[in-house]
């Protein structure tokens, strides 16, 4: 094959090409030139003697307009999201002139993190860092995040009283405050009503308690031949926390600042029994292995494989593109001890190593002002954190989601989340597929999260 | 031979070799269609999802052949995201990367297959021991390592690394290895130097060698995922595999249009394989005459 | 180093400047973009670092820490399980279809391509319908066992059979790639020896035991070293099968190490994960290096 010395030869030729180009690239560097520019200014001059005001023209040289400072913002999600982010960005450069932002969007919330944390740790931080709300603690305490206190002190026009006390206090660590919310994301029972008609029962009210769910969703899973074909119940993992609040117990002490763990009480503990006793032992609720198997619950909901489904707002993005049936959005069912709903959030914040933190904050202030965070409660992305746009009916959001904001409440929020929750998994994964009890498992889990939570 | 007949047949039906006798032929069709089937079952569901809606996806048992086949999804795959541009991005990318693999690796492997010199298996084992390292904890040192040269988000940070592989070294190496010396020996008592055998005798006498190393790097290259979604900011310069994770959003997958991305993006992973693979065609004798 | 002669030209006795010229290219890159952030590695792992603040330095404390670590006992024990399943069942299976797609059979293209297919199918595929085979209540395989009176597996509800699933996957995604290696070493027998063994009367097993499987040596030994090493180093179907779960039972190394590294801060840790991770594999395939040199067999 004499053909391949010839390749060869030309491919080696490839090779000390791009090498070559790629060493002596020029980069470009930005001018800076200062330049003065000669503009006409109209003067209003008052004329000595006399009542009256003359506009005088005067030309004048006037310094240059400052250069945009250029900053980055990271982000994650997919193609829907990263043209909502890139609308943000039209829009407040629409607004002014000094700052101008990149985004730096990643597929995934992990990948995003990973990229994040190369880029800090490579010594290229980004500017303003989106992050999932559980980590912002960690960020602070890291010392990723810079706190934002000195911005909303010295700022007159930027309050933190606009915003939701519960959305705050969990960008809080050591009294400081390191992020800011946009919006955030509770849960609310979707059903489908047609399966709902069918089976000949009423369509669930927030005057539901858990055993009337429970009812429900045993009379809307059918089964054939051993196996089910349609399941009554399943809620996404964050919101099975609900339950066990609604019944009076506590996961932890403390939501925002966790010292121990309580799932071992007697309240608890009945709930989180009652919980997963909802697959193994009445089989009203798909595993998570058969729920990954469908691409999710919210894909499960809308096959019509599914009758309920505790989900948050952001589910409306695929169930709208059902045509098969109509569904219902309901708040969730009142427990014995009352409503609550978990509330998951993202914060928006500054990195420590960012080399323009006032342009910075001017971007963030925006994000997270009325103007950006309409952007996204307006294609469905939660809940916005802010009072003046939560009564706002032009936004859309559905009431069940807002009569629940009372009620709501963080899952937890810990610096050591990243290593409690490995931990938490562990033991719920043996529960769920019925390998532990959870009275053996969770004093189990009680004792290695309490373990990391003292350290 | 027929001459043989039933007896050999009867005694090797339960070879691992096997002969051209009617049944046990037959037995390896039916055992390789099997197979084949289920390899093929994944390639299968991709396209069926791809010609779904999004509802329909989840529906169980598994509907292969959709009721209502959506062939705009492939059209919309080019509206929804730059497809053409992370295509041409993965071309351009991949093709010079398995160029410059091909030009380090053949004559790497030829110097630890054929050159002594001193620290040779040293340092080849040391080639070895960096494929022992996981990526996960190299990926910041190579990350300050492309800041130092100035090569974030270029395509140079894509391209040159990946030019480098220790992998390819071993496999050439290997394949070097194997070729005999006694055609060494003829070359050199025809007056040639180093160069020339390695260009007139192994090379030529690697092709199925080469041909492999051109589809390990050609898939590897393809679908690398992590080392471009670190190394690259700007939309410009995504490539295929970290742009089509685009479909899977904050919320939800976009499953259909993934399959029909996916689909379209495997295309010329398997052509290259397909054309790669004629050059394992048994006989290439090693008589020592070539051309 | 017996295989080698004492090259007879004067030209060649400059061995160590041709050395030079034909390493350089790799040599070069190598060092600066592969070996570099590899020792760089090994110095992080002898420091605690959280990616921001200045690395402290802190002696063998992670190398300590590790071997007091529960956790990481139980993935090494994960990841040798994984690769002592995967690694022998892949170089048979593999070998057994290079064989067998080696011959002038009928459609030997689009078998040798279908059998590809998985190793460049996206992984996200391969795994919702591998799913969908392991559905304890009604997929293929428990449907299949259930035909000949075996009882139905959880294979993915059970932390038993979490990493067995696992296994069986990778197996299947990666018989192509073996296969690949295998046909590229097979070109590379020369026919005369098949005839003449023919001509010997030696059948269809001898011929495979004395001249394929010896001729086969050295791409046997890649393999088996590239297989290992990988099969260490496996990530990608553990994260989107499985997730290391249920309740770790097939969490692995490399995933361990990204969750030290990537989500809980601590990357010095994840660094002497990675390098015990290395010493292990290192000192496996040294011994391959060694056994090989005596076995390989040079015309």
């Amino acid at each position: 094959m004499h053909r391949n010395g010839i390749l060869q030869r030309v491919f080696a030729c490839l090779l000390v090409i791009v090498l070559v180009v790629s060493g002596c690239a020029p980069k470009a560097e930005p001018e800076t030139v200062e330049k003065e520019v000669t503009r006409v200014v109209k003067e209003t001059v008052i004329v000595p003697g006399t009542p009256e005001v003359v506009e005088k023209i005067v030309t004048a040289t006037v310094p240059p307009p400052p250069e945009p400072v250029t900053i980055t913002w990271t982000t994650w999600g997919g193609a829907i999201q990263a043209e909502l982010y890139q609308e943000a960005i039209r829009q407040f450069h629409a607004k002014q002139d000094l700052v101008r932002v990149e985004n730096i969007n990643s597929p995934g919330l992990a990948d995003h993190l990973q990229k994040v944390q190369t880029m800090v740790a490579g010594g290229t931080p980004p500017d303003v860092i989106m992050i999932g709300g559980e980590t912002v603690p960690a960020f602070a305490a890291e010392g990723i995040y810079q706190p934002l206190d000195p911005f909303i002190a010295t700022d007159p026009n930027f309050d933190v009283h606009d915003y939701l006390p519960s959305t705050i206090d969990v960008m809080r660590y050591e009294g400081k405050i390191w992020a800011l919310p946009g919006g955030f994301n509770i849960g609310a029972l979707y059903y489908n009503k047609a399966l709902f008609d069918e089976a000949g029962l009423d369509y669930p009210t927030r005057d539901w308690d858990h055993n009337d769910l429970l009812e429900a969703a045993a009379a809307l899973t059918k089964r054939e031949d051993g196996r089910v074909i349609q399941y009554g119940y399943t809620n996404s993992p964050l919101n099975m926390w609900f339950f066990i609040w609604q019944n009076g117990g506590e996961v932890f002490d403390n939501d925002t600042n966790p010292s121990v763990m309580l799932l071992d009480q007697p309240a608890a503990l009945e709930a989180v029994e009652w919980y997963f006793d909802l697959s193994l032992e009445h089989g009203v609720k798909p595993t998570l292995v058969e729920l990954m198997q469908s691409g999710g619950q919210q894909e499960l909901f809308a096959s019509g494989q599914l009758a309920m489904l505790i989900d948050h707002r952001g589910a409306t993005q695929v169930l709208n593109q059902i045509t098969d049936f109509e569904w219902g959005i309901s708040e969730l069912p009142k427990g014995p001890e009352g409503r609550a709903v978990v509330f998951n959030w993202a914060g928006r914040g500054i990195a420590a190593g960012s080399k323009h933190p006032e342009a910075a904050w001017e971007f963030l202030k925006w994000l997270t002002g009325p103007e950006g965070v309409r952007i996204f409660i307006e294609s469905g992305n939660g809940l916005p954190a802010l009072y003046d746009l939560m009564d706002d009916p032009t936004l859309g959001i559905q009431q069940p989601f807002i009569d629940a904001v009372p009620y709501a409440r963080p899952f937890f929020a810990s610096p050591r989340w990243n290593d409690i929750l490995p931990v938490m998994l562990q033991y719920l994964q043996l529960m769920a597929i019925g390998e532990m009890e959870p009275r053996d498992a969770v004093p189990l889990m009680k004792q290695e999260v309490d373990a990391i939570l003292s350290q | 031979m027929s001459s043989d007949g039933d007896t050999v047949a009867r005694a090797r039906l339960f070879n691992l070799r096997i002969t051209p006798v009617g049944m046990a032929r037959g037995l390896l069709y039916l055992v390789l269609i099997a197979g084949a089937a289920l390899a093929l079952v994944p390639f299968v569901w991709m396209v069926s999802t791809s010609l779904k809606r999004l509802p329909e996806v989840a529906r169980w048992p598994i509907q292969w052949i959709p009721s209502d086949p959506q062939w705009q999804n492939y059209a919309t795959v080019f509206s929804h995201v730059p497809f053409l541009r992370f295509y041409a991005n993965t071309a351009f990318v991949t093709l010079l990367r398995t160029s410059g693999l091909l030009v380090t690796s053949c004559m790497a492997g030829y110097a630890f297959a054929r050159l002594r010199f001193p620290g040779r298996d040293a340092i080849f084992l040391i080639y070895l021991g960096t494929m022992m390292v996981p990526g996960q904890v190299t990926l910041i040192p190579r990350f300050i390592t492309m800041r130092l040269l100035t090569w974030i988000d270029t395509y140079q940070a894509l391209i040159v690394p990946g030019v480098f592989s220790a992998f390819g070294v071993f496999l050439m190496r290997q394949f070097f290895m194997g070729i005999p010396r006694s055609l060494d020996d003829a070359a050199i008592l025809d007056g040639a130097n180093h160069f020339d055998i390695f260009r007139r005798v192994c090379v030529p006498l690697s092709t199925p060698a080469i041909a492999t190393l051109i589809i390990f790097a050609f898939v590897g290259s393809w679908n690398d995922f992590l080392w471009p979604l670190v190394i690259t900011n700007s939309v410009e310069k995504l490539v295929l595999s970290v742009g089509l994770s685009h479909f899977q959003d904050l919320y939800y997958t976009e499953w259909t249009l993934l399959m029909a991305a996916s689909v379209m993006a495997m295309a010329p992973v398997l052509a290259i394989y397909v054309l790669a693979q004629r050059y394992f065609v048994q006989g290439i004798a090693l008589t020592g005459i070539k051309g | 180093m017996t295989a080698y002669g004492q090259p007879a030209n004067p030209m060649l006795r400059s061995e160590r400047r041709w050395a030079l010229f034909f390493l350089a290219p790799s040599l070069i890159g190598f060092l600066a973009f592969t070996l570099l952030p590899v020792v760089t590695s090994l110095g992080l792992s002898f420091v605690k670092w959280n990616l921001i603040r200045p690395p402290e330095f802190a002696g063998v404390d992670n190398y300590v820490r590790a071997l007091r670590d529960p956790m990481f006992w139980r993935v090494l024990k994960n990841t040798a399980v994984y690769a002592l399943g995967t690694v022998p069942s892949a170089m048979v299976l593999s070998l057994a279809l290079a064989l067998a797609l080696n011959q002038k059979i009928r459609g030997v293209t689009l078998f040798r391509g279908l059998y590809y297919l998985p190793v460049v199918a996206p992984m996200v595929a391969v795994t919702m319908v591998w799913r969908w085979l392991y559905n304890a209540n009604f997929g293929v395989i428990n449907y299949v066992l259930s035909l000949v009176g075996l009882p139905a597996v959880p294979w993915l509800t059970s932390t038993r059979w979490a990493l067995p699933s696992v296994i069986i996957m990778s197996v299947w995604k990666s018989l192509g790639s073996g296969m690949v290696i295998y046909l590229a070493g097979l070109q590379g027998i020369p026919q005369h020896l098949y005839d003449a063994a023919a001509v010997d009367g030696a059948n269809a097993w001898q011929r495979f035991r004395h001249i394929t499987l010896p001729m086969l040596a050295t791409t046997t030994f890649f393999v088996m070293v590239t297989s290992v090493i990988s099969s260490f180093q496996v990530f990608g179907q553990i994260f989107v099968l499985t997730r290391g779960g249920p309740a770790n039972a097939s969490s692995t190394m490399v995933y361990y190490i990204y969750q030290n590294g990537f989500q809980s801060f601590r990357m010095g840790y994840a660094s002497a994960l990675s390098w015990l991770l290395f010493a292990a594999v290192f000192v496996f395939t040294l011994i391959q290096f060694g056994a090989q040199r005596e076995r390989v067999f040079y015309e």
